[in-house]
């Protein structure tokens, strides 16, 4: 073995990819040469110094629980394998009346215990909400400020509520992500419970699981899970989605989505709200039953 | 409790066994590619919330590590790609050493390496281009093979020795030019 070799050799050998002959032949020559021991011993620092680095960093104490509290509580359902041979034909042959069978099967009929999207929601906001604002990039109280600083992290723009005789106050966001697209992450507090606003671009077959309600001439999207109330609705214009998630009361949620919509010009907190005009659930049959929208003072 | 009840509980005890087991070094991992306290753990959550909807696809205990490993790379590098559309993932596969290049003169600094507070490193590591900086961290955090990096970043083994070569060579250059470091990262 020769020094011109080293460069390959040391790291391997750091490494422990040598073979036994290899690795004895590499302790004979470190033996018998100061320079490449001298190169051995530094990149055996660097190698200490990278494990140090990494290893050493503290494990925040509350990610285990956040993880476990955002599984979700059903096993995924199994796909009927008649079913599944139904999918692939209609994708092989391009039958358009098998592609909307199938479309109608998997958003109608099958079971959806849970959704990944609410699963996801949820726990960002348990992980997001809890300590209000440990975890925000920019605390701010300015929605404007707030609205610019998305702008130029996200490059989209980011309706924010704002109402100086609101109950909710903005504490800050930052950026996170939903369904591995980029999304703006504002966090609010109302009376002491956190309220978290997701931004994000349409999520595919969103809908599934969620309970659809029209509320004040709204389309909202309703779930809960793990003690924390969801709903979403989309801005069609924009093709975004927005989504809150409070561990509070719904209905001051629904008062905060309806906000969000109207940008603020929405009905002073205590108002009441409209009656429901539709309320259709988009469950499975025998799945989460669809609780009737409260009407009334909040 | 139903047949379902102790479906899911099991499910829940077999997620505990294989994958959270790796939790702190998946976090760690993420911390040094994401650079972001906040973001390494949204990237870790987001990792096992996947993990947990694919158990079935784990074949065995053995291979939980380096399946839940290639499954965080795959989320955070596409939304490195969704974020970013000029890559920091420029890949430089050029044969270890250059022409010309000096490989004892890089081990004259000033202050011996071991002496280089972990944070300096830390934020030289978080200077690294991507594409060196994937095989360090899973070389250094996970621990893994230079077959089993090559598998998750589904590059050729030589690949991998080539990248991590380099990648120590730019670490090095990195801690020994005080005027380059910008910044900090946890």
């Amino acid at each position: 073995m020769t020094c011109e070799e080293m460069p390959r050799v040391i790291d391997a050998y750091l490494d422990g990819e040598l073979s036994v002959a290899a690795t004895l032949r590499a302790h004979e020559h470190f033996a018998a040469c100061e320079t490449c021991r001298r190169i051995l011993e530094s990149e055996a620092a660097l190698h200490g110094l990278l494990v140090q680095a990494a290893r050493a960093e503290a494990v925040p104490a509350r990610l285990r629980s956040n993880v476990l509290c955002a599984l979700p509580a059903g096993e995924p359902a199994p796909i009927h394998p008649a079913r599944r041979l139904a999918i692939r034909f209609g994708v092989v042959s391009g039958f358009i009346g098998l592609a909307v069978l199938g479309w109608l099967a998997t958003e109608r009929l099958a079971p959806h215990p849970m959704t990944p999207l609410a699963a996801e929601l949820a726990s960002k906001h348990l992980l997001y909400g809890e300590g209000l604002g440990g975890a925000l990039e920019l605390v701010t109280s300015e929605p404007t400020q707030m609205g610019a600083w998305f702008q130029g992290r996200l490059g989209f723009p980011v309706r924010l509520p704002a109402g100086a005789r609101r109950p909710e106050r903005l504490v800050g966001g930052r950026i996170s992500s939903v369904a591995d697209a980029p999304a703006a992450y504002a966090l609010y507090d109302r009376s002491g419970q956190s309220i978290s606003l997701f931004v994000t671009r349409r999520v595919p077959f969103a809908r599934r699981g969620w309970t659809e309600r029209h509320v004040d001439g709204a389309e909202l999207y309703f779930t809960s899970l793990q003690g924390v109330a969801l709903i979403w609705w989309e801005e069609k214009q924009a093709d975004r989605i927005y989504a809150t998630a409070s561990g509070g009361d719904e209905d001051a949620l629904v008062e905060f989505a309806l906000l969000c919509i109207k940008g603020g010009q929405s009905r002073h907190a205590g108002a009441a709200l409209p009656a429901r005009l539709v309320a259709r659930s988009l469950a499975a049959p025998g799945s989460r039953r669809r609780r009737p929208y409260r009407s009334g003072a909040l | 409790m139903t047949t379902r009840d102790q479906a899911t509980r099991d499910r829940i005890r077999r997620f505990e066994a294989d994958v959270l087991v790796h939790l702190d070094d998946l976090y760690r991992a993420a911390l040094r590619l994401t650079g972001s306290a906040a973001e390494a753990e949204d990237l870790t959550q987001d990792t096992c919330l996947r993990a947990f909807e694919r158990l079935d696809q784990l074949r065995s205990q053995a291979a939980a590590r380096l399946w839940v490993f290639t499954i965080m790379r795959s989320i955070f590098l596409r939304r490195v790609e969704r974020q970013t559309r000029s890559a920091d993932v420029e890949i430089i596969d050029s044969p270890l050493l250059e022409a010309g290049e000096v490989l004892q003169d890089t081990y004259e600094a000033l202050r011996p390496i071991q002496e280089t507070p972990l944070g300096e490193v830390r934020a030289a590591l978080g200077r690294l281009p991507l594409a060196f900086r994937e095989p360090l961290v899973l070389a250094h955090v996970g621990g893994f093979s230079y077959k089993e990096i090559a598998e998750i970043l589904t590059i050729p083994l030589g690949t991998v020795m080539s990248r991590l070569f380099r990648a120590r060579r730019l670490l090095r250059s990195e801690l020994r030019e005080p005027t380059r470091r910008t910044g900090s990262t946890p």
